[in-house]
């Protein structure tokens, strides 16, 4: 995608939201307000694609504003939770759109031959395989990790243990290509992948960390984070979407939230990917790895001063 | 040095794990919460430390 065209598309989708937001279009003063949705939606493009947690900060942001809407209405919240993903599903949908359309023509090619050959056809079976174990994982435990994670404490522990393994990852050389890959490699990127359901720890986080654990260089690592996302948020998404949009019915107050979080998602996921792949071509992860340690430290302050709770 | 510092972050959380029924009989003061992520990031501390001794070893390559 060109840059003039992803700041173009950025700009327009952020321009959109913020009039909707001033406009107060669907705004409902009983449910969550269009200005806290336009924050979060920005939090989550930018936090889905850095190595930092988006998971982590949909909570961290509510917790440390005192928005407790989405805490006491878990319906909204499940629901508002697939609009602020299509928004980062379809910023790397569109960023990567000729890779993927590569990528699938190639996974296609190779089940019609039945024999994996060329570089593209080993990455588009990678990107499946390292699909799996997250989904299960997801389908399995997702009560059991929604029950007994996800406290800012918990977070905090999360973010600062992923900094460290960031960190020591990205001391590997960087010799490899995504096209260099075994599948071994891709179970294991699957299983890390996994590990990201809790929030702190970051989906793109982990398999960064995984990427570069297996000496991919910095720039493959995070296509190749990228390029696993669409299959693992796609299946969650339909998954939820179905469940909770199209069989269920929406919360009351949702169009002016979720028109306002999906398009500032959109926007900020895309000026996120473009950021971070002309980032990492010339600097190391080290700034995630500080970014986390020091949002870490700064919860653990808040909760040791009294300021805010552990839990919430 | 670095092989203590291991054994303390480990033993910590180790107690820190022990004693949690202690902790949430005590009604869970917020230092209950704190003490592993203290042990995390002392942790990523010595990661870190360890790195940046490797990459730039004292007294070599230094002089003109």
């Amino acid at each position: 995608m060109r840059r003039s065209l992803v700041y173009g598309v950025a700009g327009a989708a952020f321009g959109l939201a913020l009039v909707l937001t001033l406009a107060g279009v669907g705004d409902d003063p009983d449910a969550l307000t269009n200005p806290q949705a336009l924050v979060l939606g920005l939090v989550q493009g930018l936090t889905e694609l850095l190595p930092i947690s988006s998971s982590g900060h949909l909570i961290l942001v509510p917790w440390l504003a005192d928005w407790t809407y989405l805490k006491q209405n878990d319906r909204f919240n499940q629901t508002f939770d697939v609009a602020l993903h299509l928004g980062t599903l379809v910023a790397v949908g569109a960023y990567f759109w000729g890779d993927i359309v590569r990528l699938v023509s190639a996974w296609v090619g190779s089940i019609r031959r039945r024999s994996i050959r060329s570089a593209d056809e080993r990455v588009a079976w990678f990107v499946l395989v390292a699909t799996i174990p997250a989904g299960v994982v997801g389908l399995l435990g997702e009560d059991a990790i929604a029950d007994s994670l996800g406290e800012p404490w918990q977070i905090a522990i999360l973010l600062a243990a992923g900094a460290g393994l960031l960190w020591f990852a990205d001391r590997a050389p960087q010799e490899r290509a995504m096209g260099d890959l075994g599948m071994r490699h891709a179970v294991a990127m699957g299983l890390a992948q996994a590990l990201a359901l809790a929030p702190g720890v970051s989906r793109s986080g982990i398999t960064i960390t995984a990427g570069r654990l297996m000496r991919l260089d910095r720039d493959a690592a995070a296509r190749f984070s990228f390029l696993l996302l669409l299959p693992t948020v796609l299946g969650a998404l339909l998954l939820k979407g179905v469940g909770d949009v199209l069989l269920g019915d929406l919360p009351n107050g949702w169009q002016g939230p979720f028109l306002v979080g999906t398009l500032a998602s959109l926007a900020s996921g895309l000026l996120a990917i473009d950021w971070l792949l002309g980032y990492v071509r010339r600097h190391t992860y080290d700034v995630f790895v500080w970014y986390r340690l020091l949002a870490a430290t700064i919860i653990g302050l808040l909760i040791l001063s009294g300021v805010r709770a552990a839990t919430f | 040095m670095v092989a203590a510092v291991q054994g303390f972050v480990a033993a910590s959380l180790l107690i820190w794990w022990a004693a949690s029924d202690f902790w949430e009989g005590a009604g869970e003061p917020d230092v209950y919460y704190v003490l592993p992520l203290l042990a995390v990031i002392l942790l990523d501390a010595l990661v870190i430390l360890r790195a940046m001794t490797r990459m730039r070893p004292i007294g070599r390559g230094t002089g003109g």
